[in-house]
């Protein structure tokens, strides 16, 4: 994935250009209000930005069936969840699944796909509300379930806001341990990460994007050491 | 707002023609695009329409029950009422009575159900979810809504003018002292049968217009807009949801005069 010259509608006029590498977990750190979610946004093709390019596998969101193609082999997990009110925890995790068979995708059997969900659920260690609705389950196993949908079978790219906000440190650490492995093994690509707190990324194959209003200059360049990033952002 | 195309699919304009695009869906092809999850809503959404029917039935039977024992009681001549107002009050109720019922006993709490829960999952970025995840959110989250309050309305009808029927037979039934069936026949005498088709089509009228009206205001909010919105956005959407059928009603009447 690489992102060129894109402006946020923030209080600063640079540019951001960037890229994400296979294996590569890239951390959006800054504080509220600089821009994290809006570049969410841009990248998950939610909306067009004002200036610049996007681009997945050499491609741009040329057009809207293009978009809706790159887009939905993307794993996304938002800072409030966003998982679907009406369905099981359980539902949730297999609605990617669902959603590509039905757009042509790899056609898994639904066996397949209910042993696939259980799996992500016992990964982030949620396997015992696969039951609940959303609305019963506390905000950290909210994420937990999020992120588990985000890294159905399938997905290639994941974008992650604040993913372990909330949670406790056995979770946070699990949640970490375990995007790492899909890294390792392959099952995702590549992982961009939205969080004002990059407490506990250290251990990551990760490069650091600073979207802090102090930092000049707001692009940092490709293989930037994570010593370089703001100790704040950092959660030190 | 959202990206390229999706600015239009947001718009009043765009939700009416995805009712009618995805009623179709809905029928023809309900695992096509939206993965089943349209018509596991549809389901849900036809379910509680109807369920929601019984309630204002019962109330229209109980209202007309006792204004049908009141009028009986001071009805100066009996034979006058039987064979003069109860007919009248038929083709009245359903000329008047039930539109208003439809508006206000059936599509509001669905105008109120259907904003909410849009600007909702507008709010919490479920809507955002689906639209990465290759869905189309109005017809997810809009349409089996929209096309389930529209398919009820008729019946909704049926309901509250059985309701009305039976409620002033049973008021009125101690003096008049007829069958149901016989009852029914006066009841419905004064009513041209054109009026029953022009009710039932002005019911569907309605119920697209309140959904269309919830649906724009349930999408409007932004993403990073506060929760607390969707109170204000809700009685907006009754509003305007009002308004809309008065003028439709207008319309409607208006055409009707003309042809």
């Amino acid at each position: 994935m690489e992102f060129e010259g894109l402006r946020l509608n923030v209080a600063r006029s640079d540019l951001i250009s960037n890229r994400l590498d296979y294996g590569e977990i890239l951390a959006v750190v800054g504080p509220s209000g600089s821009g994290k979610s809006q570049l969410l946004s841009y990248l998950a093709g939610l909306r067009t930005p004002v200036a610049g390019s996007i681009r997945y596998y050499g491609q741009t969101f040329s057009n809207s069936r293009t978009r809706r193609r790159l887009v939905s082999s993307l794993g996304i997990a938002f800072q409030h969840s966003g998982l679907i009110h009406s369905l099981t925890v359980f539902d949730n995790v297999v609605l990617p699944y669902r959603c590509r068979r039905a757009l042509g995708g790899e056609r898994l059997s639904d066996e397949t796909i209910k042993e696939q969900a259980r799996l992500r659920l016992a990964l982030v260690g949620v396997a015992d509300k696969a039951n609940k609705y959303p609305h019963e389950i506390v905000d950290g196993e909210r994420r937990c379930v999020a992120v588990a949908r985000a890294l159905a079978h399938g997905t290639r790219i994941v974008l992650l806001e604040e993913p372990t906000l909330g949670m406790s440190s056995q979770n946070r650490t699990r949640i970490l341990e375990l995007l790492s492995a899909a890294l390792k093994i392959g099952a995702v690509d590549a992982i961009a990460l939205f969080t004002a707190d990059a407490k506990g990324l250290d251990n990551l194959p990760t490069r650091y994007l600073d979207l802090s209003p102090a930092q000049a200059p707001l692009s940092l360049p490709l293989g930037l050491a994570r010593e370089e990033v703001p100790s704040a952002a950092r959660g030190n | 707002m959202a990206a390229g195309d999706s600015i239009w699919k947001y718009t009043a304009a765009g939700l009416a023609w995805a009712v009618v695009t995805g009623a179709l869906n809905l029928l023809f092809r309900p695992n096509a695009a939206s993965a089943g999850l349209s018509s596991e809503e549809f389901r849900v959404q036809l379910l509680r329409r109807v369920l929601g029917c019984f309630a204002p039935a019962l109330l229209f039977l109980v209202l007309l029950g006792v204004g049908g024992f009141v009028s009986a009681v001071l009805a100066p001549d009996l034979s006058q009422y039987q064979e003069s107002a109860i007919p009248r009050f038929g083709r009245i109720f359903l000329e008047y009575v039930i539109p208003y019922a439809v508006a206000n006993f059936f599509c509001v709490p669905a105008v109120v159900s259907i904003t909410t829960e849009i600007a909702s999952m507008r709010l919490s970025r479920e809507l955002d979810v689906l639209e990465v995840l290759g869905l189309d959110p109005p017809e997810v989250a809009f349409v089996p809504k929209a096309v389930a309050l529209i398919i009820v309305a008729p019946f909704f009808c049926f309901l509250v003018f059985l309701g009305g029927l039976i409620g002033v037979w049973l008021g009125s039934n101690f003096l008049l002292g007829l069958s149901l069936p016989d009852f029914a026949a006066i009841f419905i005498s004064d009513v041209p049968a054109a009026t029953y088709a022009k009710t039932l089509f002005k019911a569907v009228v309605i119920a697209f217009c309140m959904a269309t009206v919830a649906g724009t205001f349930g999408f409007w909010p932004k993403r990073e807009q506060a929760r607390n919105l969707v109170g204000s956005l809700t009685a907006l959407a009754l509003t305007i949801g009002n308004l809309t059928v008065t003028l439709v009603n207008l319309l409607l009447s208006d055409l009707e005069q003309s042809f």
